[in-house]
C-alpha cells in the first residue's frame, strides 16, 4: 500500500546477519517470530486439548453406567464446566490462531505478521489466562462448575460463591484480550502487508477466513469481556445485573454471553473451513470449485453468525423467535455453498489419499451430520424439545469435532513439515483416522437419539429404566477409540521427531505435497524472515501456477 | 484493498438495517445496542480505510500484473520498523496481567503489586521501540 | 421415535419426521456426490493434471438455490406449526409450580400441593383431555420443567413467572426432569407425571389416594 511498508518485500539472502531467535528457552521465551509463535500455540492448544479430552473421558467414564462410581456430583459439574471451558477458549479458538499465526504471513507473501511483539504478548496472555482458569481447581471450593455458559443466577456470589468462579471469570477475560489483540494483528497484515501482485482475490481461502473470524472477533469478544466483568461485580461487589431480587435479570446475561457465544463457534469453524479448502484442492489436483463464491461465503457467514444468537434461549420465552429462526436458517446457505464447493472441487479431479485428505473428507461427513442438526435446532417447535438435551450436545460435537478435530489433525499432517522439516508417520496417521473416525461416531451419534428420549445435559447420573443405559454405555465404549487416536498422534509426533534426528528418513523438502499456496514457494521450515525469493503472484496458486506454467 | 474495505463495509450493512429490524421485533436493548453498535463499528472502520487510502495509488500488492520485488527498495536487509526480533516485555506484561487476574480473585495484596508489575511492563514495552 | 402425549406434542412429532426426512435426504445426495466423486478421482493420479475447472455458474446457482428453498420451506413450516400450537384450547385446570433447589412444587386448585422429599420424587397428576395451564416460577437460580413426554419444555427464570399450557391425551406415567443446570443436585430434580381419567384425578384431588402412589425411583445416592 504505502512506500514504508513495501520496503518489507525486499527478499532477504542466506546469510543475513542478526534476527536470528535468541538460543535455547530463552529464545522462545522472547521470540516474536510468528512462526514460532504460530507452534508454540499449536504445541500448547495441544496439551489443552488432551486435558479436555481426560476430563470428557472422565464424564464418560461416570456416565456409563447409572449411579455414581467415580465422582460425586459437584467433581462432575466442575467436569464438565472445565471441559468446555478449555475445549472452547483454551484449545479450539487457539489451535486456530496458532494455525494462523503460522500461515498467513507466508500466505500474503509477508517477513511476519504487522506487530510481532504484540503477537507474542497475544500468546503469553493465551497462556496466563488458562493457567488462571485451571488454577480454580486447587482451590478450596474447587473450580468452576457451573457450565461454561455461566448463567446466572447460578454463578453468582449467592449460588457459587469460591475464588473458582472468579478466577474462571478473570482467566477468560485474559484470553479474550489476547484474541483480540491477535484479531488487530490480522487484519493488519492481510490489509497492509500483501506482496506484490497478491490482491484480495488471490489470497489463500484459509486467509479469508481469518480475516473474516478477525471482524468477528473484534465485534464479539468486547461483549463477552463486559459480561463476565458485570458477572464478577454482582460476585464481588454486591451488584445486581442479573439478580432479580435486585431490579436485575438473568436474561439479560444470557443475551450478552450468546452475542459473543453464537459468533464464537464461528470463530471456531471458520479457520478450519479454510483448512480444508486448501487441502481439498492440492490433493485434488484441481482449483478449489467457485473461489469467490466461496469468499462471498464467508463473509456472510461470518456477518449472519452476529445475528442469530437468541436461538440458544428459545426456551425463556423471552425472545422473538421467528426472527432468530429466520437468521439462523439463513445460515444453512453460505454454509451449503461451502459443502458443495468441496464436493464439486473433488469431483473429476485426480485424489490422492494421503493423511491430510482422509481427514478433509473425515470432516465433510462428520460436519455434514453436525450441519444437518443444525436447521433442525433452528425451529422453536423442535428445538422445545430438545434444548439443553444431549440432542444438542451431538449437534454441537459433530459439527465441533469436524471442524477443531478432524479439521486440525488434517491441518497438522499437512503443515507438519513445513512447520518442522519433516513429515508425520503416514502409516500411524491412517491408522489413526480410523480409529478417530469410528470412535467419534459411537460416541456421539447415539446422543442424538439419547436426546430425543429426553436425557438432560449436564446430568452427573441418570434415572434407571428409562431406556438411557445402553446408548450411554456406547457412548462412553467409543470413547476407548478415541483416546486410542489421539495417543497414536503422540507417539506419532515422538517417532516421527526421532527419525528426522537420527537421519532415517528424507528431510521433507520445500514443497512435499505439490502445494497451491506461497509457504510451499520457502524452505521447510522457512528463513527468519520467511522468503528468499516469490514467484510471480497471478492467481491464488501461484506455487501450482510457476509448477505447471500457464494452464486455463 | 478495496475488496477487504467492501467485505468490512459489508458486515457493517448487514448489521445495521438488521438491528433496525431487531428494534421493531423486540424488546431486548441489549441485542438492538450491540448490533448497531457492531455495525457502526464496521462501517466506521471501512470509513477509516477509505480515508487513510485515498489519494494514495494503488500499491504492488493490489496491482495484478506486478511483479516480485515490485516497489522494493535496494539496500540492506530491511526490517519492518525498529523492531526487534526478540523482546521479553511481552511475556512480562502476561505475567503482570496475571498476578492482576488471580488477585482479584482474593486480594488487594495480589493485585495491586500486580498491577504495578503490569504498568511498569507496558512501559518497557512502549519504550522499547520509542525513538 | 417421538410418542408425545400431548396435543401439541403431537405436531413436534410431526416436525421431527420432516426434519428427519429431509435431513437424511440431504445427507444422502451429498454423501452420494462425495462417494461417487472419490470412486471416480481415487488411483488415477499419475502426476498429471486433471482439467482446471474453476466452477460453473449454472450449478452453483442450483444448489444455492436448492439451499435457500429448504431453508425458506421449513422456516415457513416452523411458523405453521408454532401458530397451532400456540392456539390453545381454553384452560381446564391451573397448576402452580415451583422449581427451587432441588426440587420442585405442585400446588393444585383446593390447596393440594405435591412436593419432593428426600429419596422420593413427586408425581404431578393431571387429567387425560383436558387441558392444564402451569404457572412456572422460580425464586432461586433458572431451572426447566421438562416432560419428554410432552416434546416440550418450559424454562424457568426468577423475576420471570411464565404459564405453559398442554392438553395430555393418552393416559401412562412418564418420568420428566430439570432441564437447565441449577446446582449440585441438578440430576435430582426428576419427577413424574401421572395422566388418568379425569375420574381418578377428581378422586385423588379430592383424597390424594390412587394415582401418585408410590414413589418413583430416585437417582441413586452415592456410594
Amino acid at each position: 500500500m504505502s512506500p514504508a511498508v513495501a520496503v518489507a518485500h525486499r527478499p532477504t539472502a542466506p546469510g543475513d546477519p542478526g534476527d536470528q531467535p535468541l538460543p535455547g528457552i530463552v529464545g522462545w521465551l522472547t521470540t516474536t517470530d510468528h512462526k514460532r509463535i504460530g507452534i508454540l500455540y499449536v504445541g500448547t492448544s495441544f496439551a489443552f486439548f488432551v486435558v479436555g479430552g481426560l476430563l470428557a473421558a472422565l464424564m464418560r467414564a461416570e456416565l456409563a453406567e447409572p449411579g455414581l462410581q467415580f465422582v460425586g456430583s459437584q467433581r462432575y459439574n466442575q467436569l464438565f464446566t472445565i471441559h468446555g471451558t478449555v475445549m472452547m477458549f483454551l484449545f479450539a479458538v487457539p489451535m486456530a490462531t496458532g494455525l494462523a499465526n503460522f500461515l498467513v504471513p507466508l500466505h500474503v507473501g509477508a517477513p511476519d505478521m504487522a506487530f510481532p511483539r504484540l503477537n507474542a504478548l497475544s500468546y503469553w496472555l493465551y497462556v496466563a489466562g488458562g493457567l488462571v482458569v485451571l488454577s480454580g481447581f486447587l482451590t478450596s471450593r474447587g473450580a468452576a462448575d457451573f457450565g461454561w455458559t455461566a448463567y446466572a443466577p447460578l454463578s453468582d456470589g449467592t449460588y457459587s460463591p469460591g475464588a473458582g468462579g472468579d478466577l474462571w471469570i478473570t482467566g477468560i477475560a485474559l484470553t479474550g484480550v489476547a484474541s483480540t489483540l491477535t484479531a488487530i494483528n490480522l487484519l493488519s497484515t492481510v490489509i497492509a502487508l500483501r506482496a506484490p501482485g497478491m490482491t484480495m482475490f488471490r489470497l489463500p481461502i484459509f486467509t479469508w477466513t481469518m480475516m473474516v473470524v478477525s471482524f468477528m472477533i473484534l465485534i464479539a469478544f468486547p461483549v463477552i469481556t463486559a459480561a463476565l466483568f458485570m458477572l464478577l461485580a454482582d460476585r464481588r461487589l454486591d451488584a445486581h445485573f442479573f439478580t432479580p431480587s435486585g431490579g436485575g435479570d438473568p436474561i439479560l446475561y444470557q443475551h450478552l454471553f450468546w452475542f459473543f457465544g453464537h459468533p464464537e463457534v464461528y470463530i471456531v469453524a471458520l479457520p478450519f473451513f479454510g483448512v480444508i479448502s486448501e487441502i481439498i484442492p492440492v490433493f485434488s489436483r484441481k482449483p478449489i470449485f467457485g473461489y469467490k463464491a466461496m469468499v462471498i461465503a464467508t463473509v456472510l457467514i461470518g456477518a449472519y453468525s452476529l445475528t442469530v444468537w437468541a436461538h440458544h434461549m428459545f426456551t425463556s420465552g423471552a425472545i422473538n423467535d421467528g426472527f432468530f429462526s429466520g437468521a439462523t436458517l439463513l445460515i444453512a446457505v453460505p454454509t451449503g455453498i461451502k459443502i458443495f464447493s468441496w464436493v464439486f472441487t473433488m469431483w473429476g479431479g485426480r485424489l490422492r489419499f494421503d493423511t491430510p485428505m482422509l481427514y478433509a473428507v473425515g470432516f465433510v461427513v462428520v460436519f455434514l451430520i453436525g450441519g444437518l442438526t443444525g436447521p433442525m435446532l433452528a425451529v422453536r417447535a423442535f428445538d422445545s424439545h430438545v434444548h439443553d438435551t444431549y440432542f444438542v450436545v451431538a449437534h454441537m460435537h459433530y459439527v465441533l469435532l469436524g471442524t477443531a478435530v478432524f479439521a486440525m489433525f488434517g491441518a497438522l499432517f499437512f503443515w507438519w513439515p513445513k512447520l518442522f522439516g519433516h513429515r508425520l508417520d503416514e502409516g500411524l496417521g491412517k491408522v489413526q483416522f480410523w480409529l478417530l473416525f469410528v470412535g467419534s461416531n459411537i460416541v456421539f451419534f447415539p446422543q442424538h437419539v439419547l436426546g430425543l428420549r429426553g436425557m438432560p445435559r449436564r446430568f452427573a447420573d441418570y434415572p434407571e429404566g428409562i431406556g438411557y443405559e445402553t446408548l450411554n454405555l456406547w457412548s462412553s465404549l467409543g470413547t476407548i477409540l478415541v483416546a486410542l487416536a489421539v495417543l497414536l498422534f503422540l507417539v506419532n509426533i515422538a517417532a516421527s521427531a526421532r527419525r528426522a534426528r537420527r537421519g532415517d528418513a528424507a528431510p521433507a523438502g520445500d514443497d512435499p505435497w505439490q502445494g497451491n499456496t506461497l509457504e510451499w514457494a520457502t524452505s521447510s521450515p522457512p528463513p527468519t524472515h520467511n522468503f528468499h525469493s516469490l514467484p510471480p503472484i497471478r492467481s491464488e496458486r501461484p506455487v501450482f501456477d510457476h509448477r505447471w506454467g500457464d494452464r486455463p | 484493498m478495496r475488496a477487504s474495505i467492501l467485505a468490512i463495509a459489508a458486515v457493517g450493512a448487514w448489521l445495521v438495517p438488521t438491528g433496525i429490524l431487531y428494534w421493531a421485533l423486540s424488546g431486548d436493548h441489549a441485542g438492538i445496542l450491540l448490533l448497531l453498535l457492531g455495525g457502526v463499528t464496521m462501517l466506521g472502520l471501512a470509513a477509516y480505510l477509505v480515508g487513510a487510502t485515498r489519494g494514495t495509488p494503488p500499491g504492488p500488492d493490489d496491482d495484478e500484473a506486478a511483479e516480485p520485488g515490485a516497489g522494493t527498495v535496494d539496500g540492506p536487509v530491511p526490517v519492518l520498523r525498529a523492531v526487534p526480533p526478540a523482546s521479553a516485555w511481552p511475556a512480562l506484561i502476561a505475567a503482570g496481567a496475571a498476578l492482576v487476574a488471580y488477585g482479584l480473585a482474593f486480594t488487594p495484596w495480589i493485585w495491586l503489586p500486580g498491577l504495578l508489575f503490569l504498568a511498569l511492563a507496558l512501559a518497557g514495552y512502549a519504550r522499547e521501540t520509542s525513538p | 421415535m417421538l410418542d408425545p402425549v400431548t396435543r401439541d406434542g403431537r405436531y413436534v412429532a410431526d416436525l421431527w419426521t420432516f426434519l428427519a426426512v429431509a435431513a437424511t435426504a440431504v445427507a444422502v445426495v451429498v454423501l452420494g456426490l462425495l462417494t461417487i466423486a472419490i470412486l471416480r478421482g481415487r488411483g488415477r493420479d499419475a502426476g498429471e493434471l486433471p482439467p482446471q475447472r474453476h466452477g460453473n455458474l449454472a450449478l452453483e446457482l442450483t444448489y444455492t438455490g436448492g439451499a435457500a428453498a429448504l431453508s425458506a420451506v421449513i422456516f415457513g413450516l416452523g411458523l405453521w406449526f408454532q401458530a397451532r400450537i400456540d392456539d390453545d384450547p381454553p384452560t381446564d385446570l391451573e397448576v402452580s409450580v415451583q422449581g427451587y433447589q432441588w426440587g420442585w412444587r405442585f400446588e393444585y386448585p383446593g390447596g393440594r400441593v405435591v412436593a419432593s422429599e428426600p429419596g422420593n420424587d413427586p408425581v404431578l397428576v393431571l387429567p387425560v383431555g383436558e387441558t392444564v395451564t402451569f404457572h412456572l416460577r422460580s425464586d432461586d437460580v433458572i431451572h426447566s420443567f421438562f416432560v419428554p413426554a410432552f416434546a416440550w419444555k418450559q424454562d424457568v427464570v426468577p423475576g420471570r413467572p411464565i404459564d405453559l399450557t398442554v392438553t395430555p391425551v393418552r393416559e401412562g406415567r412418564h418420568v420428566a426432569h430439570c432441564a437447565e443446570l441449577c446446582g449440585i443436585d441438578h440430576a435430582r430434580m426428576n419427577f413424574a407425571v401421572d395422566i388418568v381419567s379425569p375420574e381418578a384425578f377428581d378422586r385423588w384431588l379430592a383424597t390424594g389416594e390412587g394415582p401418585g402412589d408410590g414413589p418413583v425411583p430416585d437417582v441413586e445416592e452415592p456410594s
